[in-house]
Order: C-alpha cells, then structure tokens, then sequence
C-alpha cells in the first residue's frame, strides 16, 4: 500500500501528464528491460548460459541503492552540518526515512555535480557488486547441470527477497525505503532525466555487448556454446570464460535494479519479485530470438509495450473481469512464452551466422546449418550447454549421438 | 519552450536512434552476408 | 496427547512433501525434466478441498478421489498440449524445463482467479482459509494426521507393487531407462508417459487437498511448495523413487521441527525464514553430493569399508561385480 502513496506522490508532483507521462514511463521500462535482456541474451544467447536468477542480480542493484548509497548520503550530509534525524539504529532507519529524505532533498538541490558523481558510485557499486554475485553463481555453475543451475537460481531469487523482506538495515523491510531524489537540483520533471539516462545506459551496454560479441571473444563464447569440448581441446579456459561471462553480465544486469530504485525514489523488495524480472525478459529474449540483440529489442518493446498498455488500462479491465489484473497478465505471460517456444523457436528474427568478411559458411559447412536453439542441446552432443563438461568431467555414460 | 519538453523529445530521439542503429546495421550485415555468399559461388563456378 | 502438536503437523507436512517429491521423481524419471508445475498441482487440491467442503458442504474428505482424478486430468491435459508437442518437436531440456516454468505461471495465476471467482459467485474469502473445523477426531489425534500418513504409506506399498509387479510399472521403469530401446521391446512409450503423468499429477494434487485441513492456505501456497518438493527429491537422489520418500519425509519433518527449535532457541523471527530451509537444503546437496543420497549409498557399496560393514550386518546378498 505504501508503495501505492509512494507512487500516487510521484505521479501528483510531476509536469509531465497524460499521454507524455504514459510514454517516459514505457521508454524508462524498455530501457531498463533492455538492460536486463540484453545482459541475458548475452549469457544464454549466445554462451548458452542458462541464467534463471537475473532476479537476483537486479534486487542487488536495488539493495545497494538503498544500503550504500542512502548510508553515504545521510553520512556525506551530516558531516556538512545537515540536521538529520537519528538513523543508525534499525528502528530510526525505517521510521525516519521519509522525513531524513525529505531534509536531505532540500540540502541535495543545489549540489548537480555531487548528485551525479552518487549516480556514478552506484553504478560502480552496481558493477563490482553485481561481479561478486555472478562470482558466487559461477561457483555451482562450474558443477552442476543446466537444469540443476535453473532450479538453484530460481530459489536463489526467492531467498534474497525472503533477506529483503527480513533484514531491515537493507531495504526497511517490508514497508521499504525511500531514497534521497538525485535529481532534485533539476527544476523540472525528474522521470524524464531518469529515461534519458536508462536509455543511455541501455544504449552503451548495448554497444559493449555489440563489441564483445564481434570480436573474437564473441566468437569464442559461441563457439563454446556449440561445442566446448573442442574449444577446450584448443587450450581455451571454458569454465573461466564461463565466470567472466557471468560476473561481467551480472554486473551490467544490477545496473537496472539501481535504476529503478531511483526511478521510483523507493525500494521494497516486492518491486523485484522474480516474475518480474526473470520470466518476463526470458519472454522478451525468447520472443525476439536469442542469439541476436535485435531479436532482444524487438521483443523487449513488444512486450514493455503490451505490459505496459495492460497496466494503463487496468481501470476498464478490471471493469470486465473480476479478478486482480495481475492474475491476466499471469495467464498471459504463460500462454505467450507456450505459444512462442512451440510456433516461433527461433523468435521473431531468427538468429543469423556471423559475418566475417571472406568467409562462407555455406561453402565451408557441406550440410545446411540450422540455428535452431531448440533442438540445440540434441545436436550439440554430448556437450551441450553446461551439461556436458559436468557430465564429461563427472566420468558420466555419454549420449549416444554425433 | 522548457525544459521538460525538450529532454522529452531528447529522450525520444535516444529511443528512436537506439533500435534505428540496430535494424540498420542488422540488415547491413544480412547484406554483407549475402553478397559474400553469392561472392563465392561466382568463384566457384569461374573456377568448373 | 501422546504426541505434541507439532510433531503432528511436521508428519503431516512431511507425509504430505512426501507424495508430492514422490510424483515428482517419477516425472523426472519419465520426461527427464523438472516439473516445476509439481507445486501447483497441489494448489489444485487445495482448492478441490475448499470446493468440496465450504461450497458444497460436504466433508473435504469426499473430495479426496475427485482431487486425484482432476489433478491427473489436467496433467495429461498439460502432456498432449505442450510438453508432449514439445518433445515430438525435438525440444531439449532446457527448453522444456522453461515450458514447466511457464505453465507453472499460468496454473497458479489460473488458481488464483478461481479464488476470486469463487469470491464473486459466493461471497466466502477463499484467499486465506483453513478447513480445520471440517476434519473429524480419531481418539485423541486429528483425523488429517491418520489419513495422511495411511495415505501416505499405501501409495508408496502400491507405487512399489505397480513397479515391480504390474506389466505398465514395469514398461515404466523401462522407458526411464532407455526409451528407444523399450520402443524397440514394444512398449508404447507414449501410453506410458500418460500414465505416469496422470499418476504424478494425481498423486500431488491427493497431497495437495490435505494440506488446508492442517495448514493455512493461500492460492499460492502450492506453487510455493515447489523448493522443498525439489529439496526432497533431490536428498532421495532426483531418480530413484524410494530415496524421494526418505528425502521427503526428512526436507518436511526438518523444515518444520528446525523452525519450532529455532523459534523457541533464538527468537519468534526465525519462522519468517522457514522458506530458507529447503533451499539451504537444497543447495548443500547440490554441492556435496549431487547425487544425493542414493550417491552417498554408492559411494558406500564402492568402498571396501563399507562393503565390509554391509556384510557383516547381512545386507550385502552378492559379491560386487569389480
């Protein structure tokens, strides 16, 4: 319910209405799913990663704006003789926050360069924290097969909302936290610097990954992804490029969940529920086709625009139906990623190969190479995804097969 | 004109550049791939 | 009373995450997937028990075999719709683990609108409820903690009967095996896998309709119960069915009884972590032992101490095969 007044506020206080406010808010989703998609597709796409726990890495992000930077904050500004409540103890942290908040915004409003310099330590916060979760998914990673990593990351999301929820001195609990407005030295409408800047971050990660993924870096994760048995029979170090693949996609990942935090000056951690941010970017990344960025885009403004149009018009739905609307967006999201996975396997745009100037694949390759991601792991052998070095090194019967 | 409206519309182009650039260079390098293609069968049949 | 409350909501938890890791070994050893839609099924049951008794006031009870039949149903509807289209179509694991994923999405958001539904049509809160009031007493015990333990038990004795008895228990443990090889025998593996997903689904959704006439239940209490219905299969070894009944029984008996200890050593706030248990389980045995408990017993059949220790107690029958 705070989380309601929290927005009601946001939305009374703002310039921006109707129509225009409608559109900052699709483009700041689109940009922050594009961030998660895109790390994901990054990850499963094209290293075969299966990653089910960008939940985890996105409530990270969350955390570490309302842990670190608020902390820092508070800290910077009663060391320059602001007169801010007491908000060390657990109790003070949560029950003085809007008001300490609300004295910190007014102090924070004449100062545009120490506001940004705070976005960009959260963002490196976001980075190095992010890394040190992808680190730790690397661990079980580096043993376990592809679906045993699925079932460990899904719990693993549910366990650090269960953290959140408990663990007052991280998010305030169950009643949540507000953040001070980084913004507040900009007279006008802060949730359009708030997209421009999820848009930009989108926009460079994008370019990263696009980078990454021409280089022959980019070749070599594919190249694991087809087959990693060869690749480490080359002397390539698979498990290690695995984790640096994690941790570095982690870490752009976490990004988003800081956004948000910002976004909303609010974090609780029933904003990060897994539904939200796994299954609906593996919608989005499998909609649009993995194993390609555009696919991702595609499928992330089809689905942000869709949500998004649900939720604006949940006033006339909830009129025909007579159930909460986010039990039709359930039943819809299941429907899609079905009909998807069975009539669209290789998403909208279907992965293409990649183009290396003077090189044919088609002349190379005597048979016809179908990219079809669903049939994947059967002919990929014995070593498809994680599985098959686990299964290799575990000394296990190997699957009959090319 | 204030503020608002023109970080909005700067927030517009962003958008619009963003998935502009990418069919741009997506069909460029369905393009390439294409030409290449037909690139080594003219070889080839030069080469019968 | 012989035994404290508590001991009797963990064995009924337990037996109750018993039938359900029990179904859900059997998936696995059938589709070779992992059905996170398992949980659901139970929140299906769950609300065959609310139907059965707070609509149409009869006891949940009566509700038990309707239970079983409409959890088996709508799991066969689930194989021919997708996973079945899916396997035919070549799908790999991955892939069809993400299909559970999102079918699981869409049952419990299917469950939760029945609630609500049930809230327009007949006014009753069926979000939050509880059917102790309609379970009757067996001398000094609750009638639940009889029935689901008999339950409990019978459908262990009669899964190990149909296994090694009957001729589709055995195509069953065939086609787990290897199923181009059973095909080749004659076996119809696509009769066997309807089987054993009308059977799994049913069993859970059994399980599932007990759960409210001890514990509180919500739409989504089903879906939740999917980490330790994982936890347990996953102890008992993920394929041998017999292990899943030892790995449910200890994941729902140390779920309940570690959070009561907890609670009375350090403090009431240690019951908001209860969901921790089975996922710290769960990622122990993952890290350990994968193999889980069935690897821990062939890693003691392989040793000379332990092959020593088991003939000495006489449970070795044969000389090991080296």
């Amino acid at each position: 319910m705070i989380q309601e007044i929290a927005l009601g506020l946001l939305t009374s206080s703002v310039a921006v209405e109707g129509t225009s406010r409608l559109i900052v808010d699709i483009a700041m989703y689109f940009g922050l799913f594009v961030i998660v998609a895109m790390a994901l597709n990054f990850q499963y796409g094209n290293a075969g990663i299966p990653n089910m726990g960008c939940a985890v890495q996105v409530i990270i992000g969350g955390f570490t704006v309302s842990a670190i930077t608020t902390r820092l904050i508070f800290t910077l500004a009663g060391n320059a003789g602001v007169e801010i409540l007491p908000w060390t103890s657990d109790y003070d942290w949560v029950y003085n926050s809007p008001v300490n908040v609300n004295i910190v915004n007014s102090w924070l409003s004449g100062k545009p360069l120490f506001c940004i310099s705070m976005l960009l330590f959260t963002i490196a916060i976001n980075l190095v924290l992010g890394a040190v979760i992808g680190w730790l998914i690397s661990l079980p990673a580096i043993r376990l097969r592809a679906t045993y990593l699925m079932i460990v990351l899904i719990t693993m999301a549910d366990a650090s909302q269960i953290f959140g929820r408990n663990i007052t001195w991280i998010s305030g609990g169950t009643l949540g936290l507000f953040i001070p407005d980084i913004f507040k030295w900009y007279s006008g409408d802060r949730t359009i610097v708030m997209a421009i800047i999820t848009l930009l971050i989108g926009l460079i990660s994008f370019f990263i990954f696009r980078t990454m993924l021409n280089s022959p870096y980019g070749r070599l994760m594919r190249a694991i992804r087809e087959n990693e048995v060869t690749v480490g029979s080359v002397g390539k170090n698979v498990t290690g490029i695995r984790r640096n693949i994690l941790m570095f996609a982690s870490g752009i990942t976490a990004i988003s969940g800081a956004l948000i935090g910002f976004y909303f000056s609010y974090v609780v951690e029933a904003n990060y529920q897994r539904a939200l941010w796994t299954y609906w970017p593996w919608l989005m990344l499998i909609l649009g086709g993995p194993g390609n960025n555009a696919g991702t885009f595609l499928g992330c403004a089809l689905v942000t625009a869709l949500r998004r149009i649900i939720i604006v018009n949940k006033w006339f739905l909830q009129e025909v139906f007579f159930f909460p609307i986010a039990y039709f967006e359930q039943i819809l999201l299941g429907v899609l990623l079905i009909a998807v996975i069975i009539f669209r396997p290789n998403g909208i745009i279907p992965e293409k190969l990649l183009y290396i100037p003077g090189v044919n694949y088609r002349k190379l390759v005597d048979e016809e190479v179908v990219v079809d991601w669903r049939s994947a792991s059967k002919s990929r052998g014995a070593s498809s995804g994680i599985s098959g070095i686990f299964r290799t090194l575990g000394g296990k019967k190997e699957e009959a097969g090319d | 004109m204030d503020m608002d409206t023109i970080l909005f519309w700067v927030m517009i182009a962003i958008w619009v550049i963003m998935p502009a650039f990418i069919v741009y260079e997506e069909i460029r390098e369905r393009k390439a791939l294409a030409e290449s293609e037909a690139a080594t069968e003219e070889l080839q049949v030069a080469n019968e | 009373m012989l035994i404290p409350a508590i001991w009797i909501a963990a064995l009924t938890y337990a037996s109750e995450l018993t039938l359900l890791s029990m179904g859900f070994t059997l998936t696995y050893l059938t589709a070779k997937i992992p059905n996170f839609a398992h949980g659901t099924y139970a929140g299906i049951g769950i609300y065959v028990s609310y139907t059965f008794s707070k609509i149409l006031g009869f006891s949940p009870y009566w509700g038990f075999p309707f239970s079983f039949v409409i959890g088996g149903l709508i799991s066969i509807l689930i194989y021919f719709l997708v996973i079945g289209v899916l396997q035919r179509l070549g799908g790999g694991a991955i892939v069809l683990t993400i299909s559970t994923l999102a079918i699981q999405i869409f049952l419990a958001g299917a469950t939760n609108i029945y609630a609500f539904w049930l809230r327009a049509k007949y006014s009753t809160y069926a979000s939050l409820f509880m059917l102790k009031d309609f379970d009757f007493k067996l001398g000094d015990f609750p009638g639940i903690f009889i029935v689901s333990m008999g339950l409990t038990v019978s459908c262990v004795i009669l899964l190990h009967y149909m296994l090694t008895r009957t001729k589709i228990g055995v195509a069953m443990r065939a086609t787990a095996e290897d199923p181009e090889l059973a095909s080749v025998l004659g076996i119809n593996i696509n009769q066997v896998q309807v089987f054993s997903w009308f059977l799994t689904g049913g069993m859970a959704s059994l399980a599932g309709s007990m759960i409210p006439l001890w514990f509180m239940s919500t739409p989504t209490t089903g879906a939740m119960m999917i980490t330790p219905i994982m936890a347990g299969s996953l102890l008992g070894g993920f394929e041998n069915v017999y292990g899943a009944v030892i790995g449910g029984l200890a994941v729902g008996v140390s779920e309940i009884m570690l959070t009561y200890w907890g609670s009375v050593i350090l403090g009431a706030w240690v019951g908001e972590y209860r969901p921790l248990i089975p996922m710290i389980f769960l990622v122990i045995i993952l890290l350990i032992e994968p193999r889980g408990l069935q690897g821990v017993w062939e890693k003691i059949i392989a040793s000379d101490s332990g092959q020593s220790i088991l003939k000495s107690l006489g449970l070795l029958k044969e000389e090991p095969v080296t």
